[in-house]
């Protein structure tokens, strides 16, 4: 069972990865500001309880957003874990009418694409390590709009805008155990990437006749703290408490500027430019209540202040109807868990289901209103009675715009599957 | 039943996964949507506008056209103050009837007559003045010279100084958009009544079409000198030769329709004498605008063209940041006053590419959009794209124009109309001022 189960994932990832690679095709307009759309969903087990997962700790899955629940891992086990998300997005709202008459409104569409990868393991009984590749933002835009001239606002070509890349981030947790109770944790991260727009001038015959490719890397180190503790209230019930903290954080960043011929001949290709970009301070905040291993509650809230940030000449953060405001988010969720005994007789947690609500601003302020993010998650998974397989499907449904249908609404389904693999390791046989 | 349960746990995982693999291999098309031009203002790619390029108006000289077999035939004469006395002529041959050439004996001769119908009603001039035609017969056959093809708007023949005229009509006016024939009687009946023995007698003159042309050597339709206009004729030209047969009302007539259309021309004719361009000719072939009150004169039926050069287009090149040209638009003008409903502009011009020579070249695309500002008059104008033209022009290392590159105004059909156009330079006043507008790309 556990041979075919190995052969059925490593044929799947084999197969599909290739192609969720490049299958990225959901456009998502607002991306084109700041660093792109900043990745809410931290595709690990507390998904499906709308990420709320900054209080909680597990035994196998890795709590991606809280660094101190790493000792909370089982010992002498390695556990590895790959995302992979689809989503489906459909618009409402101001910004659908196209420039280009010949281009049909936008449908719904759907895209796949991989998400993230992590291990982890306890280096002690009280050092929890882990590792990993995830996105931090995600750009990804098309759409066409008028190219004005300078002074007289004359318009003699549209503008197609291609948006496409994103950055990731590749961290390292180490969680330490501090006292019985308490424990500390670290995530160092390399963020790292490139943020890509190729602006394509066309004519009325639709001839291309000009391709700006602006081309933003990105790089620096980022850090979050965190603390997570908890204290029993009586014989059933336990409270839990997350609190993690990244400082302002200072990206370098560097640009190159390629303009072609609306073909391949290069006509401008400036020597690269270096500058800087800052990610401000995030808190975010968690508590949960946990009855009987079984039923777990849990509220997280979070704010990040954006509305300090300047940008630069190619991370454009403001304009005449737009601006970066401080984001904020508040997420609570529920998990019932269905805990059995195995083989050896040995507890484990055979299944789980989750439901969370989720809602707050992002860091984008459009026509003096706030792009809000509300929605609603739903999880279940279920980890294999005989091996260390298991498999997580979380989808989150909402809608990220804002309720007057002035602006653009992104209507979105999230459907997030997560393949965990956990083993013994240095685990030698004993002879007698 | 633990089947079952087990079956139950594992669906959500295939369907999750089955999904997923469908989605892989379906290709999407990422939604195009618009969400405002303020989100895009500050891509380093800007459209910068400049409409202060140089633009060097000068007069051609036009050394001959061929007008053999022309769309009309263009007969009258005018006076106008820009291109001084215009006038033009046309040369034609006849042929002999398709019909029975014998004449029954007997017949008496009535009269003979030219038929002439306006080509799409066009005229050029004042038509409220008196139109006078005159007619005269060839003094030799038209025949074209060893070597050449065809007959030149320079080409023309001597008459037949024994009929000075052999017919002439006046018309108090001309109303092409009412009368669409005129008729012409000729005078006395010596030739017409010789041309009617012959076929009485059928003489040896009309057995044959080279020994009738032999003999009918060909007309000459011109205007009478002093007329305000040219008209514009079909060359479906006819004489008719009329008779009638004793003792009844018999009457009917001989068509003799023209033939050898490549003997059938025009001979235009102006004199500059008094103009901005008297001095324009053969041996003074090209004249700069600020020496012809600042203007170019094109009317290329009457000898010629316009030319415009770019001297200076290179700068663009030193312009901040100046990446490529996006647009290029050209707005030839006419002066102020220049035209009128007597003297219409052409309604379409060509533009073709020259050099040094002055030769026409390959042409550009577009026959100008002229623009008529009825109401305001300053905003008259023809549009050209010239952006695929200054793309390859800026390519060539010719900084102060040696090569004499530019582009002469043209119309389509250089000879088949005498609309003319009087350009205006920089040195006019904005309003009539041929202007160039560039729309380039600036990368910061």
């Amino acid at each position: 069972m556990i041979l075919r189960s190995s052969i059925f994932l490593g044929m799947f990832f084999l197969l599909a990865l290739p192609a969720m690679v490049k299958a990225q095709s959901n456009s998502s307009p607002y991306s084109i500001v700041g660093l792109g759309n900043i990745e809410n969903s931290a595709f690990d087990r507390y998904t499906g309880m709308a990420n709320a997962g900054l209080a909680l700790s597990d035994s196998r899955y890795v709590n991606n957003g809280n660094a101190a629940s790493l000792p909370k891992l089982a010992n002498h086990v390695f556990t590895f874990e790959l995302a992979v998300r689809s989503s489906i997005v459909d618009y409402t709202g101001g910004g659908l009418s196209t420039i280009n008459p010949n281009q049909k409104p936008p449908s719904p569409t759907v895209d796949i694409a991989f998400r993230r990868m992590a291990i982890a393991t306890k280096i002690t009984n009280k050092w929890g390590f882990s590792l990993g590749l995830e996105p931090y933002s995600t750009a990804n835009y098309d759409y066409t709009a008028n190219k004005l001239v300078q002074g007289n606002n004359a318009q003699i070509v549209l503008g197609e805008y291609h948006g496409s890349g994103g950055i990731n981030r590749f961290y390292l947790g180490n969680g330490y155990q501090i006292t019985r109770n308490t424990s500390l944790g670290i995530n160092s991260s390399i963020l790292f990437g490139s943020l890509q727009q190729v602006e394509t001038l066309v004519s009325p015959d639709a001839q291309a006749v000009l391709a700006t490719t602006t081309s933003v890397f990105l790089s620096g180190a980022y850090f979050d703290f965190s603390l997570q503790t908890k204290k029993r209230l009586n014989h059933h019930w336990i409270s839990t408490y997350g609190i993690s903290f990244s400082p302002q954080t200072t990206l370098r960043s560097s640009y190159d500027v390629v303009v072609t011929d609306g073909s391949t001949d290069t006509l401008k290709s400036d020597p690269t430019v270096n500058d800087r970009f800052t990610i401000p301070a995030q808190l975010k905040l968690g508590i949960a209540l946990i009855k009987d291993d079984k039923y777990t509650f849990t509220i997280n809230a979070e704010q990040q202040n954006w509305s300090d940030i300047r940008g630069n000449a190619f991370i454009p953060v403001g304009g005449a109807s737009y601006k970066l405001i401080d984001n904020n988010k508040i997420s609570i969720g529920f998990q019932k868990s269905n805990r059995l005994k195995n083989v050896y007789g040995i507890e484990y947690e055979r299944s789980f289901f989750q439901l969370g609500l989720y809602g707050g601003n992002t860091y984008l302020q459009v026509s003096g209103l706030p792009v809000t993010d509300f929605g609603a998650t739903l999880g279940f998974g279920k980890n294999s009675k005989k091996s260390g397989l298991g498999y997580y499907i979380a989808l989150e449904a909402g809608r990220k715009g804002n309720w007057n249908s002035a602006i653009l609404s992104e209507n979105y389904l999230n459907i997030n599957l997560i393949l965990s693999y956990a083993d013994h390791w240095f685990k030698g046989k004993k002879y007698y | 039943m633990i089947l079952m349960r087990k079956r139950y746990l594992y669906l959500p995982l295939t369907i999750i996964i089955s999904y997923f693999l469908s989605i892989s291999i379906s290709s999407c098309e990422k939604a195009s949507i618009v969400i405002g031009t303020d989100f895009i203002a500050n891509t380093p790619t800007n459209i910068a506008y400049v409409d202060t390029l140089t633009t060097q108006i000068s007069t051609v000289y036009v050394d001959s056209f061929i007008t053999s077999a022309p769309a009309a035939l263009l007969i009258g004469d005018y006076t106008d103050a820009y291109f001084g006395v215009v006038s033009s002529r046309s040369f034609m041959q006849f042929g002999l009837p398709a019909s029975s050439t014998i004449i029954p004996s007997g017949s008496i001769y009535d009269s003979t007559e030219i038929i002439l119908r306006f080509n799409n009603k066009y005229y050029y001039g004042d038509t409220s003045k008196p139109f006078t035609i005159n007619v005269n017969q060839l003094a030799d056959p038209i025949t074209l010279q060893p070597n050449q093809p065809v007959f030149y708007n320079i080409d023309s023949f001597s008459y037949n100084p024994a009929t000075i005229v052999l017919g002439s009509t006046q018309l108090p006016n001309i109303r092409p958009a009412v009368i669409d024939t005129l008729s012409i009687t000729l005078n006395g009946d010596s030739t017409g009544k010789d041309l009617f023995n012959k076929f009485v007698t059928g003489a040896p003159e009309i057995q044959n079409n080279p020994a009738f042309l032999n003999y009918f050597k060909g007309l000459a339709i011109s205007g009478s000198g002093s007329n305000s206009m040219v008209g514009a004729f079909k060359d479906s030209i006819e004489m008719r030769l009329h008779y009638h047969t004793p003792g009844g009302n018999n009457y009917t007539y001989l068509s003799f329709n023209m033939t050898n259309p490549i003997n059938q021309f025009n001979n235009i004719r102006v004199n500059r004498t008094g103009t901005a361009i008297a001095s324009l000719s053969a041996t003074n072939k090209i004249l700069p605008s600020s020496v012809t009150g600042n203007a170019g004169y094109l009317q290329y039926t009457t000898g010629s063209m316009v030319k415009i050069s770019f001297p200076f287009l290179r700068n663009i090149l030193t312009l901040p940041n100046f990446v490529k040209i996006i647009k290029a638009q050209l707005l030839v003008k006419p002066v102020k006053n220049s035209f009128s409903l007597t003297y219409a502009l052409p309604p379409q011009l060509i533009l073709a590419q020259t050099d040094i020579t002055n030769a026409i070249g390959t042409t550009i695309p577009g026959t100008g959009n002229l623009y008529i500002d009825q109401l305001q008059g300053f905003g008259t104008s023809y549009t050209y794209d010239l952006t695929r033209y200054f793309q390859q022009l800026i390519q060539i290392p010719d900084d102060n124009n040696v090569y004499g590159y530019g582009l002469l105004l043209l119309p389509p059909n250089e000879t088949a109309i005498l609309n003319r156009l009087v350009v205006g330079d920089i040195r006019q006043s904005q309003n009539y001022a041929t202007e160039v507008q560039i729309y380039y790309a600036a990368v910061q």
